[in-house]
């Protein structure tokens, strides 16, 4: 487990190595869009910027000098990975258009998909179906109706 | 005697149902990723407007309560911090549910909260006058010093390397800057996006950079999400008493340390419960456990950040300054109700204040009942609902919840991305604790900055106003020793480790 006291730790030069380096580029990329700022409003941006660029600059030194030791990251399926972030991502953006109650549904669903790991039955969707159909309604009616919260109705539903 | 009469109205019968109301209703809205303690309060607010304001004040200090507490149990169960003051108790709560010590974790939360919860409600019944005076000797640079403070202090601790939770701390306070400017109102890294206008939400954010990384690490491996408690061994009552007992000392400092950070308004709830933790880190002889599931640092935390609770009402009450944003909704409460805060409150509104003092007491007493009861099938269900469940009930929470902090779809999209973000960086090496309150001190640290550089100018030197006051000098010590202390201490470490080897090796 990753929180053991003897976790097992791999070799972190090269990755210290590209996190330094991007956040090099981070740094210079706020220096350089807080040239049209007021005074005022750019010192402190430019100040953390500028602490930031010197962090990771000694970050990519300490990278080539020392052996940087960092806890060995969890392994598993990067598919399903991929998979929660493309779901996460199109239930955000969808969310406008077609509303609450429908992309959330659908949403859950695919969540539900990737992370089931044995075999389906008719038995153990159904039970899964209407548990995840109570927990929607009971939300909705929660958000709503009890603290009335203008969840969206969806774009495409209101043009039909 | 008179103060006890007052305090004894809050045990009607009609007040005591409203605290036992409250602290349900708390617990249950601090407990979802999302719902902080001030909307529990904002939300509730309404609620109270037809009521005695003793009544209305006692139910408003239940769920401030309850939702403080209840913060505690998606950072042990969800590694979500439910509200910013129940961060550090993921560092410790998240890894002893990990291996099946959540009913130990939850049972530490209730009984350290309730010890916190009492300290800081006495310290606002004995010492409010008094302590608001500290406050009043904050000026925008000591602000700005106590910002830094907190996020050296989450750099330092935070697991990995103190480099990459500097660099963490960064990206929160360059993301804190995105939209108007705290002063000047200058439009800052929108990149044309009316979205970006309005900045980095910091709930979204917050959801986003500890849910997410979860729900990527869940989907990816069948095995479960927590290992399963041992069977007939009940909330763990006795085993949490002997750890409170042999913690005594360390859950009554982060009590006060967590009373006296939080009469600093605006800054004080999210830096109590960091500053507690690190003097327990610093002080246990334990203190390489921490952060691997050690119970003491949820003991600590959990005890300084309910007793925010108490402290933060000494400003709201005696200078009308509220100490943390729900007392900003609770003062609003309390304006409607046609009271003013100041000196009076103890005086010539003594009846009410001390009577909702004595709400207060009740409501944090409640909180060992019903929290044991809640707790215990929240820890049962977490275990044993299936990750087919799992993963589209706190995803769907943390959609939800985002999305009604401001009504905007796009907050959603902020919190899916800057949640990826943060599982990218995570395997980097750099932890959410530190960008994350990177975004809530920047605000608090920009405009300290920028109002000190401004005095600075006016008055000569720059220098002198950030370096030459008392209170800063003392903060800024306090930096440098949570910085080089940690060193320090793994270095004469790794010296007697060394010296003990040695005679070892001569055999």
């Amino acid at each position: 487990m990753s929180t053991e006291l003897n976790a097992p730790r791999v070799d972190a030069r090269r990755s210290d190595r590209v996190l330094a380096s991007i956040m090099i580029v981070i740094a210079l990329g706020a220096l350089w869009f807080s040239r049209d700022m007021s005074i005022m409003a750019s010192i402190f941006p430019r100040t953390i910027a500028t602490l930031l660029l010197i962090f990771s600059v000694a970050l990519l030194v300490r990278a080539f000098i020392a052996r940087p030791q960092m806890p060995k990251p969890q392994p598993g399926s990067v598919g399903r990975r991929l998979g929660l972030v493309g779901v996460m991502l199109a239930w955000s953006f969808s969310l406008k258009w077609l509303g609450f109650i429908a992309a959330s549904t659908l949403a859950a669903v695919a969540l539900s998909l990737l992370a089931h790991y044995h075999g389906w039955t008719f038995k153990r969707a159904m039970a899964y179906g209407l548990v995840l159909a109570g927990i929607i309604a009971f939300f909705y009616t929660l958000f709503a109706i009890l603290l009335n919260v203008p969840l969206p109705v969806g774009l495409l539903w209101r043009d039909l | 005697m008179e103060t006890l009469g007052f305090m004894a109205a809050a045990f009607s019968p009609m007040n005591l149902l409203l605290a036992v109301l409250g602290v349900a209703a708390g617990i249950f809205i601090g407990a979802l990723p999302g719902l902080s303690a001030t909307m529990a309060v904002a939300v509730l607010v309404p609620v109270t407007f037809g009521m005695p304001t003793e009544a209305a004040l006692i139910m408003l200090g239940a769920i401030y309560t309850g939702a403080i507490y209840g913060g505690s149990y998606a950072a042990i169960l969800v590694n979500t911090p439910g509200t910013p003051s129940a961060i550090a108790t993921t560092f410790d709560g998240y890894p002893m549910a990990q291996r099946g010590d959540g009913d130990l974790a939850v049972t530490l939360s209730t009984l350290s909260s309730m010890v916190g919860g009492l300290v800081g409600a006495l310290a606002l019944l004995t010492l409010a006058p008094l302590l608001a005076q500290i406050a009043l000797k904050f000026g925008p640079v000591e602000y700005f010093w106590l910002a830094i403070f907190g996020l050296t202090l989450i750099s330092a601790l935070s697991e990995g390397s103190t480099l990459k939770g500097f660099i963490g701390a960064g990206i929160g306070l360059l993301l804190s800057t995105v939209g108007v400017a705290v002063v000047g109102a200058d439009i800052r890294y929108a990149f044309g996006s009316q979205f970006l206008l309005g900045g980095v939400e910091i709930i979204s954010a917050l959801i986003g950079l500890y849910c997410i990384p979860v729900l990527i690490d869940l989907v990816a491996t069948p095995s479960a999400h927590l290992e399963p408690p041992e069977e007939g061994r009940g909330v763990r009552f006795n085993e949490s008493l002997g750890l409170m007992w042999r913690s005594k000392f360390n859950s009554l400092r982060s009590a006060v340390i967590g009373t006296i950070v939080a009469i600093l308004p605006g800054a004080g709830g999210s830096i109590a419960s960091l500053v507690s933790y690190s003097e327990a880190r610093r002080t246990s002889p334990r203190h390489e456990r921490f952060g691997h599931g050690e119970p003491d640092g949820v003991i600590a935390t959990e005890s300084a950040n309910n007793a925010t609770v108490g402290g933060g009402f000494i400003p709201t009450f005696v200078l009308g300054i509220p100490g943390t944003p729900p007392d900003a909704v609770i003062l609003g409460a309390l304006l409607v109700q046609g009271f003013r805060t100041g000196p009076e409150m103890f005086t010539t509104n003594a009846n009410v204040t001390y009577t909702f003092i004595g709400g207060l007491f009740i409501a944090t007493l409640l909180m060992l009942p019903l929290g044991l009861l809640i707790g215990r099938y929240a820890f049962k269900s977490i275990v044993s609902i299936p990750k087919a469940l799992l993963v589209p009930s706190i995803a769907f929470m943390t959609v939800i919840g985002t999305y009604a902090i401001r009504n905007n779809p796009f907050d959603v999209v902020v919190m899916v991305v800057l949640g990826v973000l943060g599982w990218v960086l995570s395997r980097y090496g750099i932890k959410a604790s530190p960008i994350v309150l990177g975004l809530i001190l920047g605000p608090i640290a920009e405009q300290g900055f920028v109002q000190g550089y401004l005095m600075g100018n006016a008055s000569g030197s720059v220098l002198t106003v950030f370096f030459g006051r008392p209170i800063s000098m003392a903060i800024i010590a306090l930096t440098l020793i949570a910085v080089f202390y940690p060193l320090w201490r793994a270095r004469r470490d790794r010296i007697v480790k060394n010296s003990n080897e040695e005679p070892r090796h001569e055999h």
